[in-house]
């Protein structure tokens, strides 16, 4: 009965395993990168098309969850993995990325890239971008917040719903966020918040989730999460509220290995990356703006999005030597 | 023979234990993880509570539904509520956190009868009365199916004993079904409280805030986070630990039972089923566990439905079967594994007169759950991939991760039929010299064919909704109905997200009426 059982699931697993893909004369390219991306609704399918169209190779997408466990997995793998690319990290995971020295430089010519701060980064290639800001809906949201300071300071401002910058990229950039505006008075304005934190979540799919079902007047997102509801469900309450201090960024990247077997390859991959085969599917695959707009300009949902006037990009190196200390303090003021 | 399986089960477990924690620890990072005492201190100690608190009120309202349905054995939607109480226990945690919020949340169905009713709502549900919520509403028909089916043993005898004394409701649940209760509680109690103690995704979406959260965080965020491997093995041996240090002393409890001699089922012996308090009490009863378990479902099919077109495409269906061959082979392991330590138990505390050491058996058989999946997963992909394709290796080892996480739940049904057939035919047996395959066909199996189905189906459903083992071995060609919901809801898709969502809830209810048809009604029987 027992050994029945166990061949059965022998089998089974075998069976779930299945036939991985035939053997192919095509050199094959492997990026990882995390499931939403090369998800059904991501970008990941039309920039697979769009490069194999020119490349004669065949690119395969490796989906984690999410940017954590991206890196996680890497690591895990060290020097054998199969990753030719990753692609999907975000700035504040770039100082632990690049300490594991598992990534090359590029060696690629980039070109100008729209983003709102400089990029010089000889390993990384950005491929999107955002604002973080906190959506509401302008339906049922009366007032609304102009400025950081005023926002923490309003006893009676709107609820929000954040991420855990423990678990979760968007929670530690808000941290960083505020930190840049408020410095050392950060843990003040932490306390000031946190009556009006409704929850803190593991991910922003959560977060989004409970903010879209009504339960906050605000949710930490993007200032691009309002192009989403213009230009799929043709609505348009939902807004980003501009802060006049100014918007933290996050810039996602990707990478190539140093394990990779197809370098010139990934080198091909990380200039298609900032080119039109690429940016294109960015705006309305992953509703972030493209590293370099595409020659058609951006699609006329993200016209009419508010923008902020200063943008921080947060120093990948401060991050990575202060995250735990500065989440400590943040457990301190909003914790207990 | 009996007892070779359930050591080669047991070891195995162990094996694939330390050897995952051997993984992470070669794997390296500075160990910063664990440094930090006081917080690692308030969060086991909030842990204990929320798990306490949870599992508490899940015995006791466990525990009610479980005599209600015991009483009542025909009703009109029987099988529908017992089914939907099925589909509760295995509701994966993204889904529970919104069917909750949309019941119990600011806009959901509770705040728009108060609305209505001219009353304000606010928005409570955040905190850890949110969290005991959910957690009841994971864990009391997993005590209620328990407890039931400690209920259906008791002998007619007793009830025909109780009527010629015609003992009044009280003294019945006092005298009668109590014991039973307590018999079963250390068992189901001791699983649910280890479930809530590391619920990880539930706590922190419900919590509030990082003054309700588990131990687990801290194990997610040294491995995703700090690439702290070896902290994040340190800190789930301090999890197992404290968790271990906490049920040892009742460890023993685990497998004490009272002898049964007659065989049995629920019916209309029970002389309590005419008095018009208990059928005010298993009405009402019954009514608000129908709703309590009731609307969160039917908040589940009706956010699905709207985008219920986006279930028929290949990646849908690609995940669909990916996720029933995982789910299947996760539920097959898991039988197998609990069947062989439960054996094992049985043979210690029964022919080696040895008690305590079942205890222990059946304790570590337990304790599975507190090891961290994520640790688990990380641990193994480290130690195996050296030796083989990843891509080959994901499937198995999500497969061998999951079935291990529902083992606790499969050992809990298999374990007390297996006790009883031997309390009750075991002599018999012996003194007829039956032979281990007579004996297993005589005595166990007629016992054993229903807790065997409903584990399997609970495992095989649990593992249909596990993302986070998933997610961390997706590959391109693994993708299961979990990780494609959160990519749905990743990239705005929530009303898709959703329908994967109500396919997941369908799902596991087409597979517990499969089992619930094929145990032979065992909730369903009327005698």
């Amino acid at each position: 009965m027992n050994r029945r059982t166990l061949s059965l699931t022998a089998a089974a697993a075998a069976l779930a395993v299945s036939l991985p893909a035939m053997a192919q004369e095509r050199p094959t390219l492997t990026v990882y990168t995390y499931s939403s991306f090369s998800g059904e609704f991501g970008p990941g399918a039309t920039i697979k098309a769009n490069f194999e169209a020119e490349c004669d190779c065949t690119l395969e997408w490796v989906e984690t969850e999410d940017a954590g466990t991206l890196l996680a997995r890497l690591r895990l793998e060290g020097d054998s993995t199969d990753a030719d690319i990753v692609l999907g990290l975000d700035t504040n995971l770039i100082a632990n990325a690049r300490e594991t020295g598992l990534f090359a430089p590029h060696e690629t010519e980039l070109g100008e890239l729209d983003l709102p701060v400089e990029w010089t980064d000889d390993t990384f290639v950005p491929f999107d971008w955002g604002w973080f800001a906190f959506v509401y809906d302008s339906e049922t949201l009366g007032s609304v917040p102009t400025s950081f300071e005023a926002f923490v300071e309003d006893e009676d401002g709107p609820d929000i719903i954040i991420q855990d910058p423990r678990t979760s990229s968007p929670g530690l950039g808000l941290l960083l966020w505020v930190r840049e505006v408020f410095g050392d008075d950060a843990d003040e304005a932490w306390e000031l918040l946190e009556p009006r934190i409704v929850t803190v979540t593991r991910g922003w799919s959560e977060a989004y989730g409970l903010f879209l079902e009504g339960e906050t007047d605000m949710v930490l997102s993007y200032t691009t999460s309002p192009a989403y509801h213009i230009a799929v469900e043709e609505e348009d309450r939902y807004r980003a509220a501009i802060f006049e201090e100014g918007h933290a960024l996050q810039v996602e990247v990707a990478a190539m290995t140093m394990a990779t077997d197809t370098p010139e390859l990934a080198r091909e991959f990380l200039a298609f990356i900032v080119s039109d085969g690429f940016q294109t599917a960015i705006p309305e695959g992953n509703w972030m703006y493209p590293a370099t707009t595409p020659a058609d300009g951006l699609p006329e949902a993200f016209e009419t999005l508010a923008t902020p006037e200063n943008s921080f990009l947060p120093d990948p190196d401060a991050v990575e030597a202060n995250r735990s200390a500065w989440i400590d303090e943040w457990l301190d003021a909003i914790g207990r | 023979m009996s007892r070779a399986a359930g050591l080669v089960a047991l070891g195995l477990i162990a094996l694939l234990v330390l050897a995952a924690l051997a993984g992470l620890v070669t794997a390296g990072g500075e160990g910063g993880s664990y440094g930090r005492t006081s917080y690692i201190v308030g969060l086991i100690r909030i842990s204990l509570i929320q798990a306490a608190l949870s599992a508490a009120t899940s015995l006791v309202v466990g525990a009610a539904i479980a005599l209600a349905l015991a009483r009542r054995t025909r009703f009109p939607g029987r099988h529908a509520l017992i089914a939907a109480l099925n589909v509760a226990t295995v509701l994966p945690a993204i889904v529970t956190v919104f069917a909750i919020v949309a019941v119990f949340g600011r806009s959901g169905w509770l705040a728009d009868i108060a609305g209505w009713l001219g009353i304000d709502y606010g928005s409570w549900v955040f905190g850890l009365d949110g969290v005991v919520i959910a957690h009841i509403l994971l864990n009391a028909p997993l005590a209620a199916r328990v407890f039931l089916a400690g209920l259906a043993s008791i002998s007619p005898e007793q009830w025909r004993l109780a009527s010629q004394l015609g003992m009044p409701p009280s003294a019945l649940f006092r005298l009668i079904d109590l014991p039973v209760l307590i018999r079963e509680a250390p068992g189901i109690g001791a699983l649910m409280f280890l479930a809530c103690f590391t619920s990880f995704a539930i706590v922190l979406a419900l919590g509030g805030g990082p003054a309700v959260s588990t131990l687990e965080v801290a194990i997610y965020e040294a491995v995703r986070f700090e690439a702290d491997f070896r902290g994040a093995a340190v800190l789930a041996v301090l999890q197992v630990a404290v968790a271990a240090i906490l049920l040892a002393p009742v460890a023993f409890l685990l497998t004490r039972r009272a002898p049964e001699a007659m065989p049995t089922g629920l019916g209309a012996d029970r002389p309590d089923i005419k008095a018009r308090s208990m059928r005010v009490f298993d009405g009402a009863v019954l009514v608000a566990a129908a709703l309590f378990v009731g609307v969160p479902l039917a908040t589940i099919a009706l956010s699905g439905i709207g985008a219920v077109g986006s279930l028929f495409d290949r990646a849908v269906l690609e995940a669909l079967g990916t996720s029933l061959a995982i789910g299947i082979a996760a539920g097959l392991l898991s039988v197998g594994l609990g069947f062989s330590i439960a054996l094992l138990s049985r043979e210690l505390r029964f022919r080696a007169g040895r008690p305590r050491l079942a205890g222990i058996v059946s304790l570590s058989a337990l304790l599975i759950l507190v090891i961290s999946p994520i640790t688990l997963s990380a641990g193994l992909f480290v130690v195996l991939r050296p030796h083989a394709d990843p891509f080959a290796l994901a499937a198995p080892l999500i497969v061998i991760v999951n079935a291990l996480m529902a083992l606790p739940f499969t050992y809990r049904h298999i374990e007390p039929p297996l006790l009883l057939s031997f309390e009750r035919f075991g002599r018999l047996a012996d003194s007829l010299g039956m032979r281990a395959w007579t004996r297993f066909v005589l005595t166990d199996w007629p016992l054993l064919r229903s807790p065997l189905i409903v584990g399997l189906t609970m495992a095989t459903a649990l593992s249909l909704g596990d993302l986070g083992v998933a997610a961390f071995f997706g590959t391109g060609d693994v993708v299961t109905l979990p990780l494609l919901l959160y990519s749905r809801l990743g990239a705005y898709r929530t009303d898709e997200a959703a329908s994967v969502a109500l396919l997941l809830t369908l799902l596991v209810l087409a597979l517990f009426l499969v089992a619930q048809r094929w145990s032979g009604g065992w909730f369903a029987r009327a005698r």
